[in-house]
């Protein structure tokens, strides 16, 4: 065959262009399994081993010296040398031509000329990880806001895109906000996309250098503008049409993600890729479905009678309802009224299952709110309202059903993609965060990315104190009421850590009995967060949040709160993840500030009921009370146990949606909009 | 998730996958209507691929709806106004495609997926070469296409599995019976030499042509029926060519009938070529061909029956007894029925999901189960012997290998269950713990515990005091006087003889004695210087004389002394002639008996340990347990065995040296183990001197494990002299 007839048969989708491989996603790699997949588990185990942290620390030295050169230069002289160092990272993203450390250096003098804000080499080292594709661990208060901004400099230098993926809304816009003078001094244009916006005024965000955003919005874009407007193909052939027809102005269909997608740098890695990565993004839209409103209603009524033991069974470890006999015969009563879809034993049966799921695990202020009659879904990792999300068909209706609302219509999933399956195909990926360590091999199993842990700036001073184990809950809120007091009168900042909306109000209330003042942060007020996390350093304030104050949140200090021993952290309830833990109590002792942690175990905790078994609950709760040592520190052990059992499970979980995801890829390989042309 | 837990879900999650294409089944499918325990089925079946899958009805019914061109939610719709109780849900059709596609049954309107068709394709790939080599033990190699030869056939078949051909077939076999039953005792006695080295080739000939037939007939019965058989070729089981046929089309008839009628056509063609060979070997003259027939006979109908029509191995008769019993993946289900039995009642799984559906299925799956473990076990470890047996390294290459599938491939993934299966979540803790406790169990009974250590000999029962009983003069046996094996007190005569010659002797030295007389006489008469002379040689003709009197007393045989008098070396019947010396049996005295037994050297540790316990059984007596006293080991190199019972040549475990024609000179060295019968075995054995019988030695307790070890390792030591 000449190569010409060879030419002539190669395939349309390898002439991607470069500008293609600068806006799209990766095609998706197939996951190694086996003896490969263990190879892969231990090449990773031998990276983060031997850590590149040293090179990082000398690299980190050099920057500051770098900056440090450059205080002599004038705004003008700086303004001209940040062009060239531009330039030379524009053609070559990776190294900048020998010029990185150079280029680093010089957007840190920038940040001090026009933030006031010196990097320290920690931060330095930092944002040169994250520039390398790795995900950096650095301590909580490390200012990891300024380390992404010198990281998303370099990358907005490149002319790729970038996208700042950050926790929450909030943080979205407080980063891109508190980042702007840098990045406008450095000649880049820096944007926030948050869940507000309309379509119209996303895509003129989603045009800046940088864009700072949740993972879900970013998610969410992208896969509208693949539903939108056909496959990349599609468009391409499209505007070649257009062209080739001489019809100009006709332009393919507007995309949000004007700029596509090629580099993110993902703020609270933890957090989005693995906590947040449970369930897939599904873009819904409502369908109607006849009779399932009515029969909802009729089963929940039902359910309420039911008696547990008798007509169906609840496995509290195992989160599932089963129906016993004369459950599945009280429901047969009512098939006359049921609509006629849903009359087969199965499908009633499965939504008497959801109506009893619903009335033992879904609590009210821990799982959901209602808000102006609409059932609004609170986000287990950072206690946020989650407007527009909804739950499986049938179980979302449930919850409506039981809390007396209008029954919504099913959402009917339009297409759906996991976050796993998302970002582990950028072009490029890296993160940081407080706490990654634990999860390190998952991060490298499922996004490749390599965990390396930059070291602290200054020594914590974080004091732990040895926690107090109660043997009633309710024995444990007066205790955490007198400890609140207790460092309210020396003046310190207070801050409690509670999981649920109703907890935090109950404490509230026993506080301000007790003649305190008390601001709640919780997804119920999460518009005052800003000015309630302002006020939360200062002396004498005592401020209850739901895991919303966890990541990200800066509380500073006072004036003479450090003196008096800086912020206290009541963890009042633990955590599902060691990890969330970690982040709340991260919230006192940032930059080497004092502060002091004190944790609240019960045995009536959800996670000690669920996992830790009977015997050893009464065994401890024999010895509370009694003056034994090591008891306390041997029931954190044991709730630290349960938690990472609770993790491994989550784990499993993570893992099936992956694997769910791949089965329907290989089985059901319809994704693309294309026709077969006959 | 598998089909039936899709069931309660009505809306999927994944329909945005599914809803907006366009899908049927592919043009070469085609479906047909089976039924299984009552229940109806649609079998889909892939003419080209030859893929099978099974759904539901209400699932094909809904894929006939997708057979108009609608889409995928269109046809939902429609499925679901038509009729809402059958239609099925969201999760079902995602579900059903997906597997569908899987199985490459599908084709679609969708031009960008051709990518995940090639990664179907490597998978099967790999997974089917994965099995070739699990499967080392039959590896079938495809070589041509029997069906086109088969079509043009197709009126020779019909006439052959006609009602003509059945009554052929049976006067055939009457015929063949009957040669068989008027050749009985030719046919046996030429059977010992089946298995000699020099007649393997004819009997792997024999095996070859009649393997042949049957899986031309497998092929023939199912394209008799309407089925099509597109493979033909060699199968290697356990590296002996073979030939098979792939008549896998049958599994698709509607009529069960004609299912078993498939699978016994192998069987029964064989019995015909049994029949047919039976009638040549009747009558012909030894030769090539006879020798030939003879073999088939046996191949053709004892192996074939003990083989094919086996159900505990996956031939023929598993696929009979799946159909019969209508059980299909009777193996597979046998095993999982057994696995949820342990989940069930070992592990204490409360959700564990039984395989049985119905009470009868309920034990007939796990006996299955177990049979056809134990069977294969058993087959695995018989082969791996007597492979070890020819090809030494082979042999504990495949005893290694052995040893990996059947305790360590399956501790593994014991161990992976526990630690992964999702069928443990929650209860995991529990069903480690219950794991740990009985492995601990199992460890502690078997490798600490101890338990008697037993080990079984052959010996042969000698009395302690016997008095050989020599003749001490020759000549022929004339009377009886006393009855062999009956008690005799001392001084009682058992036999006379006679000695005709002797009688002559003495005659003619009483005739001398009486000349000598005479001369003496005569000389004290006439010359007295000769009679010293004479008087000399009278006291010899007199000693001679009396010398000959005493043999002549020594003709009659007299007990020495009180006993049973067992004389096995004497003819009975008269006139035998004993030379001087011989054997006239033995006296046993029938106070004192002991048993004398023999142990290759390499149970050496009977030699180091002290025996707590010697028990005997006498063959012939085995009802009766004697204990035997005072036991001794006594090393023994290369001696005379006791009895010629204990080598091998007469039968025993001791292998004999060639150059000894009595077989009494042992080959190898042993043990020889005495021990005295205590006397209250006497009064319920009858006890014989010589007889043989078995001793158990009780030695001192030891783990089961420590005796396994030792037991393997003397198996290896004896077999193969390692």
């Amino acid at each position: 065959m000449s190569p010409l007839a060879h030419a002539h048969f190669r395939p349309i989708s390898s002439l991607a262009t470069p500008l293609d491989r600068s806006t799209s996603l990766r095609p998706l790699q197939p996951r190694v399994e086996g003896l490969d997949a263990l190879a892969h588990h231990l090449i990773g185990h031998w990276r983060r081993w031997r850590s590149p942290v040293e090179e990082l620390t000398r690299q980190g030295r050099e920057s500051l010296e770098a900056c440090e050169a450059l205080s002599t230069f004038t705004d003008d002289a700086l303004r001209v040398r940040l062009g060239e160092l531009r330039d030379s990272l524009r053609l070559d993203p990776a190294e900048g031509k020998g010029m990185l450390i150079q280029a680093i250096g010089c957007v840190g003098q920038m940040a001090l000329r026009h933030l006031g804000l010196k990097p320290y080499p920690v931060q330095f080292m930092g944002a040169l990880a994250l520039h390398r594709g790795l995900l950096a661990e650095m301590a909580t208060g490390e200012g990891k806001t300024l380390t992404v901004g010198l990281a998303g400099v370099l990358a907005g230098f490149s002319g790729r895109t970038c996208h700042i993926i950050t926790a929450n809304d909030y943080l979205a816009h407080r980063d891109a906000e508190e980042m702007t003078r840098l990045y406008h001094a450095c000649g880049l244009s820096v944007s926030s996309v948050v869940s507000t916006m309309e379509q119209a005024e996303r895509a003129i965000q989603y045009g800046s250098d940088v864009v700072y955003l949740t993972a879900k919005e970013l998610l969410a874009d992208y896969l509208r503008d693949e539903i939108g407007s056909g496959s990349r193909e599609q468009r391409t052939q499209a505007a070649f049409m257009a062209w080739l027809n001489g019809v100009a102005g006709t332009e393919p269909p507007g995309r949000v993600l004007v700029r596509g997608v090629h580099t993110a740098i993902v703020d609270e890695a933890d957090s989005i890729l693995i906590d947040e990565a449970v369930t897939p993004l599904i873009l819904s839209a409502s369908r109607e479905n006849r009779g399932l409103a009515e029969a909802v209603m009729i089963v929940s009524q039902l359910a309420d009678t039911l008696v547990e033991g008798e007509d169906y069974s609840s496995n509290i470890p195992g989160k599932n309802v089963q129906l016993l006999p004369s459950g599945m015969e009280r429901l047969t009563h009512f098939i006359r009224d049921i609509p006629v879809v849903w009359r087969p034993a199965q499908r009633r049966e499965e939504l008497l299952r959801q109506a009893l799921f619903v009335r033992h695990f879904f609590k009210p202020g821990h799982h959901y709110v209602v808000q102006d009659g609409e059932v609004v879904l609170l986000d287990e990792f950072t206690g946020r309202m989650t407007p527009g999300r909804s739950l499986t068909a049938g179980l979302h209706q449930a919850i409506e059903a039981r809390e007396g609302v209008t029954i919504s219509t099913p959402k009917e999933s339009l297409t759906q993609m996991s976050f796993q399956a998302f970002f582990s195909r950028f072009r490029k990926l890296s993160g940081c965060t407080g706490t990654a360590w634990e999860a390190a091999a998952e991060l490298w199993r499922v996004y490749g990315l390599q965990v390396v842990r930059i070291p602290e700036h200054r020594r914590r001073q974080t004091i732990y104190r040895t926690p107090v184990i109660t043997r009633s809950g309710s024995g444990k809120w007066q205790a955490i009421l007198e400890e609140v007091l207790k460092e309210h009168r020396l003046g310190r900042p207070v801050l409690v850590g509670v999981r649920s909306v109703n907890a935090s109000e109950m404490l509230a209330e026993r506080l301000r009995n007790a003649g305190c003042e008390v601001r709640v942060l919780n997804a119920l007020t999460h518009a005052e967060e800003a000015e309630i996390v302002s006020q939360a350093g200062q002396a004498g304030v005592i401020t209850i949040a739901t895991n919303m104050a966890g990541r990200g949140t800066d509380i500073r200090l006072g004036q003479g709160v450090v003196e008096r021993g800086g912020l206290h952290v009541v963890v009042a309830e633990i955590n599902e993840s060691l990890r969330v833990d970690r982040q709340l109590a991260g919230r006192c002792g940032r930059q080497g500030d004092p502060g002091t942690v004190s944790i609240y175990l019960s045995l009536d905790d959800d996670l000690a009921v669920r996992l830790l078994p009977e015997s050893f609950r009464s065994f401890i709760s024999l010895l509370t009370g009694h003056s034994v040592r090591g008891l306390a520190l041997a029931a954190q052990r044991a709730f630290r146990w349960a938690q990472s059992r609770l993790e491994a499970e989550a784990f499993a979980r993570r893992w099936s949606v992956l694997k769910a995801d791949e089965w329907m890829r290989s089985a059901l390989p319809f994704e693309g909009q294309g026709r077969r042309t006959s | 998730m598998n089909l039936e837990l899709a069931g309660g879900k009505i809306f999927s999650d994944a329909w945005h996958r599914v809803a907006s294409v366009q899908v049927q089944l592919r043009s070469s499918v085609g479906a047909h209507r089976q039924y299984f325990r009552g229940e109806p089925w649609v079998i889909l079946r892939d003419r080209f691929s030859n893929d099978w899958f099974r759904i539901s009805p209400d699932a094909y019914a809904f894929l006939c709806r997708l057979e108009s061109g609608c889409s995928v939610d269109e046809a939902w719709n429609e499925s679901l106004a038509a009729d809402p109780k059958r239609a099925l849900t969201q999760e079902e059709v995602v579900q059903l495609l997906g597997q569908l596609n899987l199985s490459n049954l599908l084709q679609y309107d969708r031009s960008d997926s051709a990518a995940t068709l090639f990664e179907r394709m490597s998978r099967r790939k790999k997974s089917e070469t994965v099995a070739l080599l699990m499967g080392f033990l039959s590896i079938k190699i495809p070589l041509y296409d029997p069906d086109h030869l088969l079509e043009k056939a197709m009126p020779l078949i019909r006439r052959i599995y006609g009602p003509v051909g059945m009554v052929l077939y049976l006067l055939l076999l009457l015929a063949g019976g009957k040669a068989l039953m008027e050749e009985s005792s030719r046919l046996f006695d030429q059977g010992s030499g089946l298995l000699a080295p020099s007649n393997l080739g004819l009997l792997y000939i024999g095996f070859l042509i009649s393997k042949l037939l049957h899986e031309f007939s497998h092929a023939a019965v199912c394209k008799r029926f309407g089925g099509e058989v597109h493979r033909m070729g060699v199968m290697l089981l356990i590296f002996a060519p073979m030939p098979y046929v792939d008549a896998t089309s049958a599994w698709g008839f509607k009529q069960r009938s004609k299912r078993i009628l498939v699978s016994l056509a192998g069987v029964v063609a064989e019995l015909a070529f049994a029949a047919a060979a039976a009638l040549v070997w009747a009558n012909t003259a030894p030769g090539t061909l006879n020798a030939l027939a003879y073999n088939v006979i046996f191949v053709a109908s004892v192996s074939t029956l003990l083989f094919n029509m086996n159900p505990l191995m996956r031939f023929d008769g598993y696929h009979i007894l799946v159909d019969a019993l209508e059980v299909p993946n009777l193996f597979q289900r046998s095993r999982e029925q057994l696995r949820y039995l342990g989940e069930r009642f070992l592990l204490q799984l409360p959700h564990a999901q039984p395989a049985a559906r119905t009470a009868t299925e309920s034990w007939l799956l796990p006996a299955f189960g177990l049979l056809s473990m134990l069977y294969w076990l058993l087959l695995m470890f018989n082969i791996m012997l007597f492979i070890a047996g020819e090809y030494f390294e082979l042999g504990v290459a495949l005893a290694i290998l052995l040893f990996f599938m059947s305790l360590v491939v399956p501790l593994f993934k014991f161990v992976k269950y526990l630690a992964s299966s999702p069928n443990l979540d929650h209860h995991r803790s529990h069903a480690v713990g219950i794991s740990l406790v009985l492995s601990m169990v199992a460890i502690m009974v078997l490798g600490l515990l101890p338990v008697p250590d037993r080990i079984r000999v052959m010996g042969v029962v000698q009395a302690g005091q016997s008095r050989q009983l020599h003749v001490e003069s020759e000549g022929f046996f004339s009377e009886l006087l006393a009855r062999p094996g009956t008690v005799v007190q001392r001084g009682q005569p058992l036999l006379r003889l006679s000695n005709p010659d002797l009688e002559m002797e003495i005659r003619a030295a009483k005739m001398q004695l009486k000349q000598l007389k005479a001369q003496e006489i005569q000389a004290i008469a006439g010359a007295v210087a000769e009679l010293s002379a004479i008087y000399r040689q009278k006291q010899a003709a007199e000693e001679s004389l009396s010398t000959l009197l005493g043999r002549k007393e020594g003709l009659l045989v007299v007990a020495p002394v009180a006993g049973i008098w067992s004389a096995s070396e004497l003819d009975a019947s008269h006139g035998q002639w004993l030379g001087r010396g011989a054997s006239a049996g033995t006296i046993v005295n029938q106070e004192d008996w002991r048993f004398v037994a023999v142990l290759p050297q390499v149970a050496s540790h009977a030699f180091e340990d002290t025996i707590q316990q010697t028990e005997v059984r006498l063959r012939g007596q085995e009802e009766i347990n004697l204990l035997a006293q005072a036991t001794v080991v006594m090393p023994f190199e290369q001696g005379q065995l006791p009895s010629r019972a204990l080598g091998m040549a007469g039968g025993g475990d001791i292998a004999v040296s060639n150059a000894d024609s009595s077989g009494l000179t042992a080959a190898e060295s042993f043990f020889r183990i005495e021990s005295i019968l205590s006397v209250d075995a006497l009064t319920h054995a009858r006890l014989l001197h010589g007889h043989v019988g078995t001793m158990r030695l009780t030695l001192s307790d030891r783990p089961l494990f420590a005796q396994w070890e030792r037991k393997l390792r003397q198996l290896f030591q004896r077999r193969f002299r390692v």
